[in-house]
């Protein structure tokens, strides 16, 4: 019997690598840094949604991007792949070979008028629709020497037009033939650069593209983007970001946590078309880096105890940097990975050490602020969001919320009780809560759950001497022990500078795992119970 | 010989009342713009700046710290001694505790401000202390922060040495005038 079950697990994971072996060749491009209008982005638009297109079909282009991008970890996913996947890509070296490799699976070319940047982000929209490139008009010759021939053409049509006409336009004309479950948010850079790492996915997803004000004071484009979130389906998501030009993240992410959608950032999102279809490897489980033994009590001593937690999402901060698994760390998981990009989600799982802690973000199943969500929608919010970390083998859960953000500067973290009543119900075998961005200011316990709040942030550029100063002053400013000391670390500070900083202070402090921190802190928690007294 | 002596004496008697005129004026009052570079890191959050204006308003000295973001005013804190006077109570309307942006500290609105200082030298240099409650993830602590505020007359720099009871280590911070 034995061996029959050996027989038919060597047969299924022959299998597999044959499924991969069976399908097209798989292909890389690497990308410079230049994205300027007048420069490369033309090329790098045309590509990225030759990418979207051609993986409709299957998994074929990905692209390594340059160092300074984003999302670092591009090439060793790329390497992860070939290593445990046993994929096999070819290089291409110009946009002709790609085109020359590909073009024949697209249905033709969409182009986009350079004087005129948001004619591209409509681009983006049409090439979804006719599962067409982008071109610029000096692209059209290379386009139509590979075969293919004009679907649209946006020259001229939007020559002093602004961008609320544009996209209005853009409304009337596609809208109705988009995916109302995926809106893409090209924002990010403005002016003469765009870097629409994302919009593979989109074109992948026939999606609708805009980067439209959420800013209530640009009155014509915020009244759109609220026509359009209102229009998409329940528990539907906005990818990409918003426009650093036109409003505000917190602006962004009110707006669409109202309409209860989820945000998964960024702009430069990179090879999602590509991730989305790479499964897990057979027989694979997430399975978390727990320090928590069932059963067993954890009593705090009379010490300063901290933990730490990188956010801000796996993948563009000290994943790959230098000193990871020398201290216990709590990383922020983009929980719709597991799903969206599950080998990718693998990725990470597989390279955690035993100091490397997982826990779910962000608000709710992507990126909300819970004060914004209609308060009989977040129940089922938070719900969705339980049953992504069951699945990740999560059981911490971290909330951020600056819906006021920039009306408030400063303090605006922090949470009334009947939201936090929420995720007590609906979290009920969670071990506590995370909460805050900047320090914070809400505490309390349950039933040995404690949902704390930051009282640090490490900022990347906050001097290391000040920095190991500012967490001795907090321990002096709070002076009963344990002192539950939870510190948020941006994410482009690496592990070693945060050891640097850690190492110097007096044997009172120890640093712990995120679980072990929330389960003593669950015992005896000496914070005192605070809530936002009012919402508004 | 004795003619040679007496313009030799009114000379340097005008040099000393021109010096002692120029040296009057260079006082701590004015506006005083925060140097980061020259500075202790104050942790400011994004791209914030300060400046400080320094008064004589009747009895009271007084200090305001304004912050601004790009040019939007943001935020302002002020301070007041009366030289040998009765402690001065500033009433605190606002949550913002702007000493350190990262510490999960917070002023009490509604509490006060106890402020009292004296002259070290006159317009020169004074020393001003302050208790304030702030919350903390503990509760309230009443916190003591001494400020030792004195100009470096030859540069027009003010120096500001910021000594909280609570913090291992002084914040040095470094001005450069504005305007008087």
């Amino acid at each position: 019997m034995k061996k029959h079950i050996f027989s038919i697990m060597v047969l299924a994971v022959l299998a597999s690598t044959f499924a991969y072996t069976q399908t097209p060749q798989k292909y890389i491009m690497r990308f410079s840094s230049d994205w300027q209008i007048d420069n490369e982005l033309p090329e790098k638009a045309m590509l990225i949604s030759l990418q979207g297109v051609v993986n409709g079909e299957a998994p074929q282009l990905y692209f390594l991007y340059p160092d300074d991008w984003d999302f670092n970890f591009v090439e060793p996913l790329y390497d992860y792949y070939r290593d445990t996947r046993s994929m096999q890509f070819q290089e291409l070296a110009s946009a002709d070979e790609a085109l020359a490799k590909l073009a024949n699976k697209t249905n033709g070319y969409v182009v986009w008028d350079t004087n005129v940047r948001t004619s591209l982000i409509v681009a983006f929209t049409a090439a979804g629709v006719h599962q067409a490139i982008v071109v610029s008009e000096d692209l059209i010759p290379l386009a139509e020497q590979h075969g293919l021939s004009m679907k649209e053409d946006l020259r001229g049509l939007f020559a002093g037009k602004s961008d609320y006409e544009i996209y209005e336009w853009a409304y009337d004309k596609y809208w109705d033939q988009t995916n109302h479950e995926y809106l893409v948010y090209m924002g990010g850079e403005h002016g003469k650069v765009m870097k629409p790492g994302v919009a593979d996915w989109g074109i992948y997803k026939r999606s609708f593209f805009t980067d439209a004000s959420t800013d209530p004071a640009d009155t014509l484009e915020y009244q759109f983007a609220n026509k359009i979130l209102s229009q998409m389906k329940p528990n539907s998501f906005v990818f990409g970001w918003h426009s650093y030009k036109k409003d505000k993240e917190a602006q962004h992410v009110r707006l669409t946590s109202s309409y209860a959608l989820r945000v998964e950032g960024l702009h430069t999102l990179p090879n999602m078309s590509f991730n989305h279809q790479i499964p897990l490897a057979p027989g694979f489980k997430f399975s978390n880096k727990h320090n928590v033994e069932a059963g067993k009590r954890y009593i705090p001593k009379e010490k300063v105890y901290v933990a730490c937690i990188q956010t801000d999402c796996l993948g563009i901060g000290a994943w790959t940097k230098p000193g990871r698994g020398e201290l216990p760390y709590a990383w922020e998981v983009t929980m719709n990975w597991s799903w969206l990009a599950p080998a990718m989600m693998q990725y990470f799982y597989d390279q955690a050490t035993p100091n490397d802690y997982f826990i779910g973000s962000l608000s709710g199943p992507g990126y909300m602020y819970p004060r914004s969500v209609p308060i009989d929608k977040l129940p089922q919010v938070v719900s969705t969001a339980y049953e992504l970390m069951q699945n990740l083998d999560l059981n911490v859960f971290e909330i951020m919320e600056h819906s006021n953000y920039w009306e408030s500067d400063g303090v605006d973290d922090d949470l009334p009780k009947e939201i936090i009543d929420v995720y007590y119900q609906e979290m009920p075998d969670v071990l506590g809560f995370a909460n805050g961005y900047r320090p914070a200011h809400t505490f309390t316990s349950r039933d040995g759950k404690p949902f704390i709040s930051y009282d640090y942030y490490l900022g990347e550029k906050r001097d290391e001497k000040e920095a190991t100063a500012d967490l001795i002053e907090l321990s002096n400013l709070n002076p009963k022990r344990p002192y539950f000391l939870l510190l948020h670390v941006r994410q482009w500070s690496d592990i070693k500078r945060v050891k640097r900083i850690l190492d110097a202070l007096p044997d009172e402090f120890e640093v712990v795992p995120l679980d072990i921190f929330l389960k003593m802190a669950g015992e005896q928690p000496t914070f005192q119970e605070r809530y936002l007294e009012s919402m508004n | 010989m004795k003619m040679h002596i007496l313009k030799l004496l009114v000379l340097l008697f005008m040099m000393a009342a021109f010096a002692a005129c120029t040296f009057g004026e260079r006082n701590v009052f004015g506006t005083w713009e925060l140097q980061p570079d020259e500075s202790t890191d104050l942790a400011t959050w994004r791209y914030r700046t300060l400046t400080l204006d320094i008064s004589q308003q009747g009895k009271q000295t007084v200090l305001i710290q304004k912050w601004r973001r790009g040019n939007e005013p943001f935020f302002t804190d002020s301070l007041a001694f009366v030289p040998d006077g009765d402690a001065i109570r500033i009433p605190i309307t606002r949550q913002h505790w702007p000493d350190n942006w990262y510490m999960g500290v917070l002023a009490v609105p509604g509490s006060e401000r106890t402020v009292t200082g004296e002259w070290q030298s006159e317009g020169q240099a004074f020393t001003v202390s302050s208790t304030q409650p702030v919350q903390t993830s503990q509760g309230e602590f009443n916190l003591k922060t001494t400020l030792d505020v004195s100009m470096d007359k030859k540069l027009d720099v003010l120096r500001i040495s910021v000594q909280r009871e609570t913090r291992p280590t002084p914040i040095e911070l470094v001005f450069k005038r504005v305007s008087r």
